[in-house]
């Protein structure tokens, strides 16, 4: 800790300042939190119609932390999340551990979204609605990703980096036109 | 049969099914903390509300509004399940209209009830709300 002085407090300010972020937070995501988060950041987005759109991913941002980040034990900061806004933009970052293995599906599948057009997208998120699988062990129907692809209306910005032979740290960038 | 009622949660809607008026409502915003917890004992009472309501119901008329400002992605699977049911009792008799409520802001609301309206072919009004 001893790195934390007023210097430290600046730096992070300034940080903060230059990428344009009104919201930040790094640790464990529960649904409690989540809750917070969300009041904290319909104050910082205003009352526009990509609001909607902003507060709506962001729950499913959040919700894929809870449900999704590896936490090893003694783990303090398994998870991050960021939001940020610049003149055209709204940001919306994730990042969290996941374990090597579960990179493949992830990866294809976010692949597939950016692949696709709005009504491809549509379509693959019909089928899935349709189906008869059932939910996942995690709690997920598998169409969270399309939905917040579809709210986006923009492509994924993603990747993988290595942290030791097991795990990997997975980040996730969206962002939504802010339209006036 | 007895209606169903469930009081708002922090995470959950109310919902009130009532089997007298048959008015059933959806209301706030639906991202429960387990999806499965939330929405069995409704999917359970639907399935004995099908049995019933194309016989026994006072009315062969059902008007189901939908008032959720959000719903999440694992909650759409319920959601959809729970209009399937609803266009079975369509096909048995009882007139069904699904009133979906949206923030005239939430583009993205009024498509998803467009999709439903879609693949379901059931009757929808929209209805817009003015903030």
């Amino acid at each position: 800790m001893d790195n934390i002085n007023s210097q430290f407090a600046y730096e992070t300010h300034q940080l903060m300042e230059g990428n344009s972020l009104r919201l930040s937070f790094s640790g464990e995501f529960s649904p409690d939190l989540i809750t917070v988060l969300l009041l904290m950041a319909r104050s910082n987005i205003g009352g526009k119609s990509v609001m909607k759109k902003v507060y709506n991913i962001m729950i499913e941002c959040l919700e894929n932390l809870t449900k999704h980040a590896l936490k090893n034990e003694g783990d303090k900061f398994p998870a991050m999340f960021v939001l940020g806004k610049d003149d055209d933009f709204y940001y919306l970052a994730t990042g969290n551990k996941i374990l090597k293995e579960e990179i493949e599906v992830l990866s294809n599948k976010l692949e597939k979204a950016n692949s696709l057009d709005r009504e491809g997208l549509r379509n693959w998120y019909n089928e899935i609605l349709m189906s008869e699988q059932n939910l996942s062990n995690k709690g997920g129907a598998g169409l969270g990703i399309i939905d917040m692809a579809l709210k986006s209306g923009e492509k994924f910005d993603f990747s993988f980096e290595d942290i030791d032979g097991k795990s990997s740290f997975f980040t996730l960038k969206l962002k939504v036109k802010d339209i006036e | 049969m007895e209606s169903l009622r469930i009081e708002k949660g922090d995470t959950t809607p109310r919902l009130d099914f009532n089997t007298e008026s048959m008015e059933f409502l959806l209301e706030g915003e639906c991202r429960p903390e387990n999806v499965l917890t939330y929405f069995e004992p409704v999917m359970k009472w639907l399935a004995k509300f099908a049995e019933w309501a194309p016989k026994d119901a006072p009315t062969k008329k059902l008007d189901f509004h939908f008032k959720l400002e959000y719903y999440n992605s694992s909650s759409a699977k319920f959601i959809f399940n729970i209009f399937k049911i609803l266009k079975k009792i369509q096909q048995e008799g009882v007139d069904v209209t699904m009133y979906w409520f949206y923030d005239i802001l939430d583009e993205d609301l009024l498509e998803c009830g467009q999709e439903y309206e879609k693949i379901l072919d059931l009757k929808f009004e929209f209805v817009a709300l003015q903030d």
